[in-house]
């Protein structure tokens, strides 16, 4: 595993892990009930990108590279649905809905992290990926 | 690692889509951080800031915004067109130049409007705020009201996110949906157009021509909005990961039945100097399957999401799937049997509300423009329609022209104008509130730009001097077009936060009745109680009062019983509403003088029957009690 390797693997855990800060974070302002920046920052945050972010970090062939725009679209698809899917069973509670979100996509995020880590050991296809770019790079 | 170990890897867990991310296109030596030429974006955002911060947008001409606007503003644009062109122009392609200055273009298409005005613009944008305050006040849906209340994916979503961020209601952040949803839109076609045949240059300009290029104002804070950037991803995913090598068979067929005549026409490729990474696809069957899960949810949320999107994208889709273009063709069977069974239950409410059966199969009608409306409209109108003609003909004559560019070059064509121009099917299906001819532009504007971009092939300047002209000419004269396109109306869609405040104020506090506007041009619909109000129009097209030759404004008695006569409930109150941009939209239609509306309200100041409900702010509503 080369030094450049390690880095890029290291990104994606570093993504991860912030996206379950966020998750943490929106979670806890709206449970406070805090109404400033931070609260809207992070629930743009979440909502953008960390739902989609659990399930691209899930899908082994997606996490080898940030893939934005498809967590983006999981995110908007996911959270659509889920919404939706309240409103029409009659169930319409959007921050209690918020709260098992959080804790939700959470786990995934977590489940995610220590799946690639055991991977890198076990399947190193990630790794793989990360040392291609190091050595079609070299090799030119 | 070998390469060749690590290909091995490859095939097992990644699809190569993953691999043609990560190995990169050009050869890799050490990069300079800044060059002397990126002080041309910068200088760029510098101009258009000082243009936004001298506009002064409170009394717009006819020609709305653009010719309110300062020379130093356009000194922006122009400079960040030519950074794009010399951006463009290098030998090695820098992504993190390009895309800094698409993002900038795009902050200053976008971003201006929220910028320079304190309210949403549009009077039809309010309507989807009302339903989303419905959902936030009554916590269910109640499908016998509307259409949006049958397909509330898009509401529910927006009711959710508006208590998670903590505001009372969308208008906190509505002006800010165009800007954002066109860079959501950005990011999924930068991913879409990666699995396209496209060399990188033509990959960035395609996507500088479409968000210089993209006229209609699908982008407010609307289920549209949301439906583009859903197509879009469900694109991207389809031919990342399913596209096929090879065709149907009887298109090649047909192709090889075809050859004596593309011989006459055909020359040989030219090679280019580069080729971009090339369709990735699902490596095993898990993966595929994950794959074809990850598509059909997304379709299944479009579904419910958006009337019209999931249907252009199923011709779309179909249309590959029967040249053979992507795997698992049944998908586009599955996608039609999802959206006709969602939409079956509904088809009684649309057809009643929308006319459905009486539209089917009248392509020419269907196909009208909203133009043919126009009448005495103003000239700042006719010049901004003329405007959206001409961007809409540029683009598709240069989508035409670069298709047979593609085609004589022997490049992989027929995908790209089947999506392009299957769109068009709408028209047999129905008209969309006059709206058909602008979502087939929509929905055909991101294959159109790309064509488009190979027919005005970007080159290096290694290559050709002059020939780095054309982009940033091409799309310098697109975004020319698109200011009048789609600020041109601005007199009468900018609404001012008096405007939207009192008329809030008003569907907050008024006893159920039917409200007659004056124009059909205010923040209609705008709070959760919109339900109880039915709406009328007094003046313009279907205008109770508006006369054989000129608006009734001052026959008190004759006005009284007018409106006795069309209330549709007479248990209930009538309420005459009055607003100052339905005076701008009266002037710039023709159906109204610029003293109509002062003169409506003197005369019901002084009838009988009427009292003044409301005035503030321009804002005025007059009540006729029920009898």
């Amino acid at each position: 595993m080369t030094e450049r390797s390690r880095t890029t693997v290291a990104g994606f855990d570093l993504i991860d892990v912030a996206c379950v800060v966020v998750a943490v974070a929106v979670g806890v302002a709206v449970a406070s009930h805090q109404h400033n920046a931070f609260r809207t920052v992070a629930a743009v945050a979440f909502s953008m990108f960390v739902p989609g972010r659990a399930i691209v970090s899930n899908w082994p062939s997606m996490a080898v590279r940030p893939q934005v725009a498809l967590s983006i679209l999981f995110s908007l698809a996911v959270l659509t649905l889920l919404a939706t899917l309240t409103l029409w069973v009659g169930y319409w509670r959007p921050l209690g809905l918020l709260e098992v979100e959080c804790v939700g996509f959470g786990v995934a995020l977590l489940v995610g992290l220590v799946r690639r880590r055991r991977g890198r050991q076990e399947v190193p296809g990630a790794v793989a990926h990360a040392e291609l770019a190091d050595s079609s790079e070299s090799d030119a | 690692m070998k390469a060749s170990t690590v290909d091995a890897l490859a095939a097992e867990s990644t699809p190569p889509a993953a691999l043609a991310e990560l190995a990169p296109t050009t050869p890799s030596r050490a990069r300079r951080v800044f060059y002397p030429w990126d002080t041309l974006l910068l200088a760029g955002i510098a101009f258009w800031a000082l243009g936004v911060n001298q506009v002064n947008v409170t009394h717009l001409t006819q020609y709305g915004l653009p010719a309110a606007l300062p020379i130093v503003f356009y000194a922006g644009i122009a400079v960040v067109i030519a950074s794009f062109g010399w951006a463009l122009a290098q030998a090695r392609l820098s992504p993190i130049r390009l895309g800094a200055n698409l993002g900038v273009l795009i902050l200053m298409l976008y971003g201006t409007a929220p910028l320079v005005y304190a309210a949403p613009r549009y009077s039809w944008l309010y309507k989807y705020i009302g339903v989303v305050q419905y959902i936030n006040l009554h916590g269910h849906l109640n499908t016998k009201i509307d259409v949006y209340q049958n397909w509330p994916g898009f509401f529910a979503f927006t009711a959710w996110f508006d208590k998670i961020v903590g505001v009372q209601s969308p208008l906190a952040y509505a002006k800010w949906a165009q800007l954002a949803f066109e860079l959501l839109t950005a990011v999924m076609l930068h991913y879409l157009f990666r699995a396209l045949p496209l060399t990188e240059r033509e990959r960035w300009l395609a996507l500088f021509l479409y968000f210089g290029s993209i006229w209609i104002a699908q982008d407010y804070l609307s289920a549209q909005a949301l439906g583009v950037v859903l197509s879009a991803g469900i694109f991207g995913l389809t031919l990342n990961f399913l596209r096929r090598d090879v065709q149907a068979k009887y298109v090649v067929w047909l192709r090889n039945r075809l050859q004596p005549i593309g011989r006459f026409v055909r020359r040989a490729a030219n090679p280019t100097d580069e080729f971009g990474d090339l369709a990735p696809r699902a490596a095993s069957r898990s993966q595929e399957a994950a794959v074809l899960v990850a598509i059909a949810v997304v379709y299944g949320v479009l579904v419910f999401e958006h009337e019209l999107s999931p249907y252009v994208v199923l011709i779309q889709l179909a249309a590959l799937a029967i040249i053979g273009e992507v795997r698992r063709r049944w998908i586009a069977i599955l996608f039609a049997a999802v959206a006709i069974g969602y939409f079956a239950p509904h088809f009684a409410f649309v057809n009643k509300n929308f006319g459905l059966l009486k539209s089917i199969g009248n392509f020419f009608g269907n196909a009208a423009p909203p133009s043919t409306t126009l009448g005495n409209a103003s000239a700042g109108i006719r010049f901004a329609a003329e405007a959206s003609h001409l961007l809409s003909v540029l683009m598709w004559g240069l989508s035409a022209l670069g298709a047979i560019r593609r085609w004589r070059s022997g490049r992989p064509t027929l995908a790209l104008v089947i999506l392009a121009y299957s769109p068009v099917f709408v028209f047999f299906a129905g008209a969309y509130g006059q709206e058909a001819l602008l979502r087939v532009f929509l929905f055909s504007l991101p294959w159109t730009a790309c064509l488009a971009a190979s027919a005005i092939k970007p080159v290096p300047f290694s290559r050709s001097k002059l020939g780095v002209l054309r982009a940033p000419v091409v799309l310098a004269l697109a975004v020319a077009l698109f200011f009048p396109a789609f600020f041109g109306n601005d007199s009468s869609n900018v609404m001012t936060p008096g405007e939207v405040q009192g008329v809030l104020t008003f569907y907050q506090t008024a006893l159920p009745g039917t409200i007659y506007a004056a124009a059909d041009n205010f923040p209609e619909d705008i709070s959760g109680r919109y339900n109880l109000f039915g709406e009328a129009l007094l003046y313009g097209g279907g205008g109770v009062l508006t006369g054989n030759k000129k608006p009734v404004t001052s026959d008190a008695s004759q006005i009284t019983r007018t409106i006795r006569k069309t209330n549709p409930d007479p248990g209930e109150p009538a309420y005459v509403l009055i607003t100052p941009a339905m005076l701008q939209l009266g002037i710039a239609d023709g159906f109204l003088d610029a003293n109509d509306l002062a003169a409506l309200t003197k005369t019901l100041n002084n009838a009988p029957g009427w009292f003044r409900l409301y005035h503030a702010d321009g804002v005025t509503v007059f009540e006729l009690p029920p009898s």
